[in-house]
């Protein structure tokens, strides 16, 4: 009986377990092997030459400038995804034709593709057939003082939602009895939302941090569609949209998967010291 | 102040999508002279162009093939595995549940190098299989772990009384466990089709000849080459087909769809 389940364990899990080793997890360990090596591509012949590839990635000025721009991407979109993202949600609780309305229709933009709303704002964007045909003289999208801006506000209007959904369902799970008394007691609006929402979701905002940190370092499609892979002058280039570049435009393979390695490093770094910054609630310090 | 807030983001949420759907009945002259009006009539010239013209509708068809056959693969597999982590206890399970896990934590494009040379060397770049094979890949670490939560929910008697009435593993899992765990199934199943059916940074890669490029990918190559574009308005059009689909789906089933994002969203 026990060996027959043993067997049976085995089976079920095989198809799952050898599809995810052999086209995922092998070649996740092949970045970050690869990049160690001197590698050529195609024909195998690599190469060891320690953390060299990773001295030549972090002294190309072009790679530099990713991290910048993420880091600029991080500081707007941190503050601007979990505070509105809160503050929509409470707007989305409760009854009303409007209300229920708007929670119909909220997440749309984020169920469309991320190509979509590149390619939808790349259009309101531009500067002969957009909505805004007034600023910059190339466009938008095309001076390097807003680029980089449009495109995060593409992201907000891509992504917000999804937040909006996180703290919507930490609202929901907020005791109603919290609420109701506090009703009671005459805190509302304002003073409620400071004194019960804001600490109480401390859970979520956990959640929500680390997860804007993996999806900023995680853009691609957006910024290849929108600015055509980080135009003007790289000013909109992101870590992805350049390891693309390097790997398939220019064919220099152990450039790419240094870029990709030190990708997957750079955001599990922030995002697990994020997660063991915010372990402890501020409430639970003083307590 | 709520009211206001709330109709405010909707208004915003939608305005862009409304715009699209507008624009894509407009002419050239119409896009360029007044791009906040209404058309001046509704005809489906645009829709044709950007079906025909511009390849688009060769991409859905791709698109509908890959996402279809990549759903029959991944959700009994998928099934399968999450039923087993769900439900028994054994050597390694821990372990095997992390690093499923792990692949929800980084995005797909760090692997795509060692991705596409594999592919290459298998010859299957290109190919329907090819593709196929990684979207299955990808998207059985979402699955698993959503799925395993509903095998876990169904109370374990059922299973045992199956098994005490003659059934085998595979049987109580055919008959009694999955058919419980169906209406979960069927959410993971809407989730991943609607990720399929948008993806892109894979794609882009593992398919880059022209009759094998599926809708976003068209979608995308349109949206790049719009300064070369003579016709806006077809653009337009393309977007809103590839658009559709998945709106349609989320109206119908929002509740569900929730649900699934949910699950997948808090993993701790």
């Amino acid at each position: 009986m026990r060996r027959r389940r043993g067997w049976f364990i085995l089976g079920f899990l095989a198809p799952a377990a050898l599809l995810y080793g052999v086209f995922v997890l092998w070649p996740l360990l092949q970045t970050l092997s690869l990049s160690l090596y001197d590698w050529r591509g195609v024909s195998g012949e690599k190469s060891f030459v320690g953390v060299a590839n990773y001295v030549d990635v972090l002294g190309d000025s072009a790679y530099r400038q990713t991290l910048l721009n993420t880091v600029i991407l991080l500081a707007i979109l941190l503050p601007v995804l979990t505070g509105l993202g809160l503050l929509f949600a409470h707007a989305l609780e409760g009854e009303g034709r409007i209300v229920r309305f708007a929670r119909a229709v909220y997440l749309a933009p984020h169920i469309g593709a991320i190509v979509t709303t590149a390619a939808i704002w790349r259009f309101i964007l531009n500067p002969s057939i957009g909505l805004f045909r007034f600023g910059p003289e190339n466009g938008w999208l095309g001076s390097p003082q807003s680029a980089l801006g449009a495109v995060s506000l593409a992201f907000v209007w891509y992504a917000l939602g999804f937040y909006v959904m996180l703290y919507g369902a930490g609202l929901q799970q907020i005791d109603q009895e919290v609420r109701e008394s506090a009703k009671l007691d005459g805190a509302s609006g304002w003073v409620a939302f400071r004194k019960i929402s804001w600490p109480l979701l401390w859970s979520v905002r956990k959640t929500a941090i680390p997860y804007v940190v993996i999806n900023v370092f995680g853009i691609f499609a957006l910024v290849m569609i929108m600015t055509l892979g980080g135009k003007p002058d790289g000013a909109t280039e992101v870590p992805l949209t350049l390891l693309y570049e390097v790997a398939f435009e220019r064919t220099q393979f152990s450039r790419g998967v240094t870029m990709g390695a030190l990708n997957f490093l750079l955001a599990m770094g922030i995002s697990v010291g994020l997660m063991f910054w915010l372990r402890k609630s501020p409430e639970g310090r003083h307590a | 102040m709520r009211k206001p807030v709330a109709l405010g983001y909707a208004l915003v949420a939608l305005a862009p999508i409304v715009w699209v759907l507008l624009g894509s009945f407009k002419s050239n002259d119409e896009l360029f002279g007044s791009p906040w009006g209404w058309p001046r009539s509704f005809g489906f010239k645009n829709y044709e162009n950007a079906w025909v013209a511009e390849g688009l509708g060769q991409g859905f068809l791709m698109s509908a093939i890959i996402c279809v056959v990549s759903l029959l693969l991944l959700l009994p597999i998928g099934s399968m595995a999450a039923y087993v982590l769900g439900r028994f206890n054994f050597r390694f399970k821990s372990v095997l549940n992390a690093v499923f896990l792990a692949g929800m934590m980084f995005p797909n494009f760090l692997t795509i190098l060692p991705l596409y040379m594999m592919m290459v060397g298998l010859g299957w770049v290109n190919t329907i299989h090819g593709i196929v094979v990684a979207y299955v890949a990808y998207s059985l670490s979402f699955t698993i772990f959503v799925l395993s939560g509903f095998f876990q929910a169904i109370p374990q008697e059922l299973a045992e009384a199956a098994e005490l009435d003659g059934c085998s593993e595979t049987r109580t899992f055919l008959s009694v466990m999955a058919p419980i765990a169906k209406p979960g199934i069927i959410v993971v199943g809407i989730f991943n089709g609607i990720g399929l059916w948008n993806e892109y940074p894979l794609a882009v890669v593992l398919l880059t000849a022209s009759e094998k490029r599926t809708l976003p990918l068209k979608i995308a190559d349109m949206a790049m080459a719009q300064e070369y574009q003579a016709d806006y308005g077809r653009l337009f059009a393309g977007l809103t087909l590839s658009l559709l689909p998945v709106l349609l789906i989320y109206f119908l089933l929002r509740e569900q769809i929730h649900k699934a994002m949910l699950a997948g969203a808090i993993k701790g």
